[in-house]
């Protein structure tokens, strides 16, 4: 089995090389790489791996994001030029963390009649700015929000089987096309997600997400780049402090479960061996459960479908149960109208 | 653990040993009047302090409300913190750990976790149930008739917590509810034919987990161990789950055709009903004397 992994990528230089060397570690095979504009460094990772024979790099000039056309060609090339039979669409903050065995045994669990399963963001909170690399400072994972106009918010990524006409809609959540049907209820990868890495990373990541989507005339601002980059016109200052976690906010945050210590990343970037790390305990297990089910179940349309139906049965008990409302009503009318002639000419 | 048992014989002692193996500290069992040895049975582990056998209340066995009363009683004399309500020929399989082990991995906020059922098919065969019952019904379709004994379907632990509001841990199944058709009125048995081309087609299954953990009881073990699935077991797990979904909303369907039904009575009934309303209401509202 060839697994191929995509990587959009603008001034990523602290977390890319990092990103890159992840997954090659954990079985990627090779990795078809498109940088947008980059000046801090980026390209030059990339173009290290390329050099090695690991990496595909594509350069893209325009200012506008256009994520889906990228990245739905660089799908299209894994399948079509660089033999993949998976292929997994990663941005460069992203980490796919398998839950059972290594990368290669999950996808390789996957019953044949399925063509995309998903992983499920696990966020990496911003910490105080360090001079450390991201993955040694980065060591709190908070519990996603449901607004998805929260950097923050629950959301699944999507791995397929390789095809040469796949699309790839924007956000890379899916997967579409021919016999790609979705494995739902399984989430064998967790995608370990670091969005904002330091005040200056952030400050400049969504002003240039902002400018790049807007320049995309087919579709809308995403909702959580809009609601950074207008918190950012207004007051960088805030935006930071109200994602910052400080060691007081820590604690508080720790006791009351919305904050996890996760190390699971650092221990395996400073070379601790995959196979000599442990399975997840029950405890992780249930903790996933309940982000899934506060943060994605509650948008599930069988769910969503059900509570309406719900709704509706004790509605219609109600009515069943109070036939004798309209008849108290028309007795309160009948004396009111009894009391207005009396009092009338 | 909370059982209502009635004739239930040939799997009560099964049932006790498998569960008191498996991380359940109390069992409380109702005898729902039986006429095989399932009381003896009951009488001797109680004997051994092993179980708590209460008598039914007076009249006709309710099940619900008995489950409730035993429930209730679970909590406030032996301290449970979760209550498993089981019949007598379900099998609580944990995944990753004890009962236990999975019970307290759950966040506090979280009231009710589920159990995904597997269906286990009667065989024809000589030994006791759980030696010729290892053929499992694969869930690969939804079956739209609820009653049906062989309907995807999940059950439910809750915790211990009377009066106070549960929620549900949805999309998580840390345990299996292994589910034979033991006691009267089981259905036909499948003869070796018929076993072997339902493995061919995919319908059955060969699971020997109770099996073969009943033997490890029977050779003296005192414990039980579940092991966490493995990706393509997961993955499996994941399949079966997700035909429960597509029962649910085979479900969901049965639920609105009979929501159309009560409206369609509430519809032809109301306006005869308003008229001889008004009517009355016209009555009263007539001048004392007065013509109508």
């Amino acid at each position: 089995m060839r697994v191929v992994m995509t990587l959009v990528a603008r001034d990523e230089a602290d977390i890319v090389g990092d990103q890159i060397r992840y997954h090659l570690d954990a079985g990627v095979d090779f990795v078809v790489a498109t940088d947008h504009r980059s000046t801090d460094g980026t390209t030059e990772i990339l173009r290290d791996y390329e050099r090695e024979g690991r990496l595909h790099l594509i350069r893209r000039g325009g200012e506008a994001f256009t994520q889906s056309e990228w990245v739905t060609e660089m799908a299209r090339l894994a399948a079509t030029e660089f033999g993949a039979d998976w292929v997994i669409n990663s941005d460069a903050d992203e980490f796919w963390w398998p839950r059972e065995g290594r990368l290669h045994d999950v996808l390789a669990a996957v019953p044949a009649r399925f063509g995309v399963i998903r992983g499920i963001w696990r966020q990496f909170a911003l910490r105080p700015d360090s001079d450390e690399p991201f993955y040694e400072s980065l060591l709190v994972r908070r519990a996603p929000d449901a607004d998805a106009r929260s950097p923050y918010h629950a959301q699944v990524k999507a791995a397929h089987r390789a095809a040469g006409r796949v699309l790839i809609p924007e956000g890379n959540h899916d997967a579409l096309g021919e016999r790609l049907i979705l494995m739902r209820e399984w989430y064998p990868f967790e995608v370990l997600h670091f969005p904002m890495r330091s005040r200056e990373q952030l400050e400049r990541k969504y002003r240039a997400a902002w400018a790049g989507h807007r320049l995309d005339e087919s579709l809308p601002v995403p909702r959580h780049i809009e609601a950074m980059a207008s918190g950012l016109r207004t007051s960088p200052r805030d935006v930071h402090e109200a994602f910052v976690v400080e060691d007081a906010a820590l604690a508080a945050g720790l006791s009351d479960g919305l904050l996890a210590i996760d190390t699971r990343l650092r221990d395996r970037l400073r070379g601790v061996e995959a196979g000599a790390q442990t399975r997840p305990s029950l405890a992780d297990d249930a903790a996933l459960a309940a982000e899934i089910d506060g943060a994605l179940l509650d948008n599930d349309a069988a769910h969503l479908l059900a509570a309406r139906v719900e709704a509706l049965e004790r509605r219609l008990a109600a009515v069943e149960t109070n036939t004798a409302v309209p008849g108290r009503s028309l007795r309160t009318l009948a004396r009111a109208v009894r009391r207005g002639g009396r009092a009338g000419p | 653990m909370t059982v209502v048992a009635r004739d239930q014989a040939d799997a009560i002692e099964s049932h006790l040993d498998f569960h008191l193996a498996a991380g359940v500290d109390v069992v409380l069992v109702l005898d729902g009047g039986s006429s095989d040895d399932t009381r003896a049975i009951l009488e001797r582990y109680a004997r051994h302090g092993s179980i708590h056998v209460l008598p039914p209340s007076a009249g006709e066995l309710d099940e619900p409300e008995e489950a409730a009363r035993m429930a209730h009683l679970a909590a406030t004399e032996h301290g449970a913190d979760w209550v498993i309500h089981s019949e007598a020929s379900e099998f609580w399989w944990p995944l990753g750990g004890s009962l236990r082990e999975v019970l307290e991995s759950v966040p506090g906020r979280y009231g009710i976790v589920q159990s995904l059922s597997r269906h286990f098919v009667p065989v024809l065969g000589e030994g006791s149930f759980a030696e010729t019952m290892i053929y499992r019904l694969s869930p690969q379709a939804p079956i739209g008739d609820p009653t049906s004994p062989w309907a995807p379907c999940r059950r439910f632990v809750r915790r211990a917590a009377a009066g106070r509001e549960l929620r549900p841990l949805r999309g998580w199944y840390p345990i299996e509810t292994l589910r034979f058709p033991v006691g009267p009125g089981t259905g036909d048995a499948y003869g070796p034919e018929a076993v072997g081309r339902a493995l061919a087609d995919g319908l059955l299954s060969v699971d020997t987990r109770l099996r073969d953990a009943l033997r490890l009881l029977a050779e003296g073990r005192e414990a039980l161990t579940f092991p966490r699935p493995d990706a393509v077991e997961a993955a499996q797990l994941a399949l079966d789950v997700a035909v429960l979904g597509e029962a649910d909303v085979l479900r969901t369907h049965g639920r609105l055709d009979a929501l159309e039904a009560r409206l369609a009575a509430v519809e032809s009934t109301l306006p005869a009903a308003l008229m001889r309303k008004l009517r009355t209401a016209a009555r009263a509202a007539r001048p004392r004397g007065g013509p109508l």
